[in-house]
């Protein structure tokens, strides 16, 4: 057989929640030569539709998994092979994967609920992924952005936690933290997320933040600059952009499905992507009492003012490593100006993305989040 | 966010809706629950123990057991509506609705209309329905088509704890009287609720399950009937698309009719008669406004028309199941 070998296509786990998962297109065809990063196929979750990407190189030589199936985590999608492999050896390794398929049970009791810290009064909720092999590097902290919560790094979160651990936070007014942002201002949120790093985290961390996130990464960062070990900006509002507000305002106000949906797709370039039960997660996480209230004062003191205020007068004043990534076809903070950021600062601008790159090229921009920390 | 049964979600909702608002009063047989009884003050709160510790923590001013005369004591709470107050009214079992069907009907239903809306009647009308408790056909109706029938009357029908605690602050908060129906077969139903209140829009049918193949569309206790078909017919590759539409009146046909243009195929499943009721009312408004959609007949799972049997095997055929569900999507799907 010499070089050759034959390697197992599975169903992704995405996200602790995700038991199964269901295959909406093939990509590429059977027998199509691949490379590392080729995206393969549309696998569709409870939570949205994500493409898997290669992490393989060679030969799609079968395909196990026809669209419309529904498979549980780990499930065989296909077989790739390297080298010469004769279709009689597939069709053993294919038997013989199916044979001993077990799914994994997911326990969600244990596995989702998100713990609570007391942060000067606050009740602040967040996650801890615990590092898989832990070679006491800095921990990686991820902030959401306006309206989120620390669900949405589901695809991240998990995956980044090989070699370092890597703590989600939800925002004050935001998840399952309290309701509560006092006047909403940047610092407020900044405060809440150092008092949660000094009290149950851990003091230096590399900081990773979406749009509001973002920009309460660099106020963290102006603050607590020791604290903060790099930052990764992804559609950092602030920075050079124009920030929708009628946007802002729509998403605040909607409180039904066809209301709120216009706005989710919104944040897509592909507005499948903005699937019903997203939409309905979100409405259910804005009918909380007091979220209404809360996002409306981080939008009036934070948001609305970021679009004309601009942070990279901020970014030139911070010495970290700084990279922002951006989503070329942002509709909610578009990019207008990220060509004058300081030079120091990596720029990266992802084709057909949108707003939330992270989500839409989940796998690279985890890719550029791994080798940019393991740079500084 | 923790887990809570039906029971603590409704009983939670009651609490913070009556701390947000010191207008909101409890009226009914038994709320108070042992009071005056001999026995403990507070230690029953209702057949079903929904309303136990709000005795305690309100006090007899608002929280008030009365006779039994659901004549009497619906009449004073669409009184104490009429007059500034923001009552709830227990009406045990809603096969009772009988006995203050006037009150109800056309006093509280007709009320804004007849004082051209000068005048409004907050009234939320909390009552038991289904069958499954072997407690024979005068306790275990389920009688939303018929409050769905009157014009002036909003209609709740929780199908989970989440539900029923955003539908109650809602029904609470309404300026008109809401008939909340509450599934007796329900009340150990564990799912996260959130601690915080919330509210959901009456209106919004919520998409419980999707799919492409077939739209069903089920009310109270038979989306869980609905959904058990769904996750066996998905093994056989068909998908189901169900539909909880949560409120009967406002009913959100356009949720429904969304889903049939895309399926092309309907099933509804309710536990109410197969006459005059939601399901033939779906089917209706599916067949008027969406025909041309339609790759099948519309089937409507729904018990046989008969009064419902107490004795509890009889009682078990009474109740839809989720093999008559599957059998109904075999149909429309042409698999006999």
């Amino acid at each position: 057989m010499g070089d050759s070998n034959i390697i197992a296509l599975m169903m992704p786990k995405w996200g602790m929640a995700m038991a199964s998962g269901k295959v909406v297109d093939w990509l590429v065809d059977e027998g199509t030569q691949i490379s590392v990063g080729e995206e393969l196929l549309e696998i569709e979750t409870e939570k949205t539709v994500n493409v898997l990407e290669a992490i393989d190189t060679g030969t799609l030589s079968r395909i196990t998994a026809q669209s419309g199936d529904e498979l549980p985590v780990g499930a065989l999608l296909g077989v790739i092979t390297q080298g010469g492999v004769s279709s009689k050896s597939v069709e053993a390794f294919i038997l013989e994967f199916q044979e001993r398929f077990v799914p994994e049970e997911v326990s969600e009791e244990v596995d989702t609920a998100p713990l609570n810290a007391d942060v000067d009064g606050l009740s602040i909720a967040y996650r801890k992924y615990e590092a898989k092999n832990d070679q006491g590097k800095l921990p990686l902290l991820f902030i959401h952005g306006f309206g989120g919560n620390q669900d949405g790094w589901m695809y991240h979160a998990a995956e980044l936690s090989e070699n370092r651990t890597v703590y989600t936070i939800d925002l004050p007014g935001h998840g399952a933290s309290e309701k509560e942002v006092a006047d909403g201002t940047l610092p407020n949120l900044a405060k809440a997320v150092y008092g949660l790093m000094e009290t149950v985290l851990e003091p230096r961390v590399h900081v990773v933040g979406h749009s509001l996130g973002a920009a309460v990464a660099v106020e963290l960062a102006i603050q607590f600059p020791y604290q903060v070990a790099s930052l990764t900006l992804i559609s950092g509002a602030g920075a050079g952009t124009s920030v929708d507000k009628q946007y802002i305002e729509g998403f605040i106000s909607a409180n039904r499905r066809k209301q709120l949906k216009p706005y989710m797709q919104q944040l897509f370039v592909n507005s499948e992507l903005a699937t019903r039960s997203m939409v309905e997660d979100m409405l259910d996480a804005k009918r909380i009492e007091g979220v209404e209230e809360c996002l409306r004062k981080i939008s009036d003191a934070a948001i609305i003012s970021l679009g004309d205020v601009d942070i990279r007068g901020n970014l030139t004043r911070l010495t970290m490593p700084i990279q922002i990534i951006w989503g070329k076809e942002d509709r909610v903070a578009s990019i207008v100006e990220a060509k004058n950021l300081p030079a120091s600062i990596e720029n990266i601008i992802v084709d057909d993305a949108g707003h939330m790159v992270h989500i839409e090229a989940a796998r690279k921009v985890n890719n550029l989040i791994a080798e940019f920390i393991k740079s500084v | 966010m923790s887990k809570k049964t039906y029971r603590q979600a409704i009983n939670e909702g009651l609490v913070q809706e009556m701390h947000r608002d010191p207008s909101v009063i409890l009226i009914g047989e038994d709320v108070a629950g042992g009071a005056g009884a001999g026995g403990d003050v507070d230690a029953w709160g209702g057949p079903m123990a929904v309303t136990k510790g709000l005795l305690s923590e309100f006090g007899p001013k608002r929280v008030l057991d009365t006779p039994i005369s659901e004549a009497a004591y619906m009449g004073l709470a669409i009184g104490a509506a009429a007059s500034g107050l923001r009552p709830v009214a227990d009406l045990m079992f809603n096969d009772f609705i009988g006995v203050c069907f006037d009150q109800i009907v056309n006093q509280a239903a007709k009320y804004r209309y007849m004082y051209g809306g000068q005048d409004r009647i907050p009234l939320t009308v909390r009552t038991m329905i289904g069958a499954g408790l072997g407690i024979s056909s005068q306790h275990s109706q389920c009688l939303y088509p018929v409050f769905s029938y009157f014009a002036g009357l909003k209609v709740v029908i929780p199908s989970g704890p989440y539900d029923a605690k955003g539908l109650l602050a809602s029904a609470i908060r309404d300026d008109d009287p809401v008939i909340f129906c509450e599934h007796k077969m329900l009340y150990e139903m564990v799912e996260e609720v959130p601690d915080e209140p919330y509210a959901i829009p009456f209106g919004e049918a919520k998409f419980v399950r999707e799919g492409e193949d077939v739209t069903i569309v089920a009310l109270s206790r038979m989306v869980h009937i609905a959904m058990e078909a769904a996750e066996s017919l998905a093994k056989e590759g068909i998908g189901c698309e169900v539909i909880d539409p949560r409120t009967t009146t406002p009913l959100d046909t356009e949720s429904i009719i969304e889903s049939v243009e895309e399926t092309g195929r309907l099933v509804i499943v309710d536990e109410a008669g197969p006459r005059c009721g939601m399901a033939s009312e779906i089917a209706a408004v599916v067949a008027e406004e969406a025909f041309s959609a339609l790759n099948a007949p519309i089937i409507k799972v729904t018990p046989p028309y008969t009064p419902i049997p107490a004795a509890p095997n009889l009682e078990k055929l009474y109740i839809p199941d989720a093999g008559q569900v599957i059998t109904a999507v075999h149909k429309v799907m042409g698999r006999e």
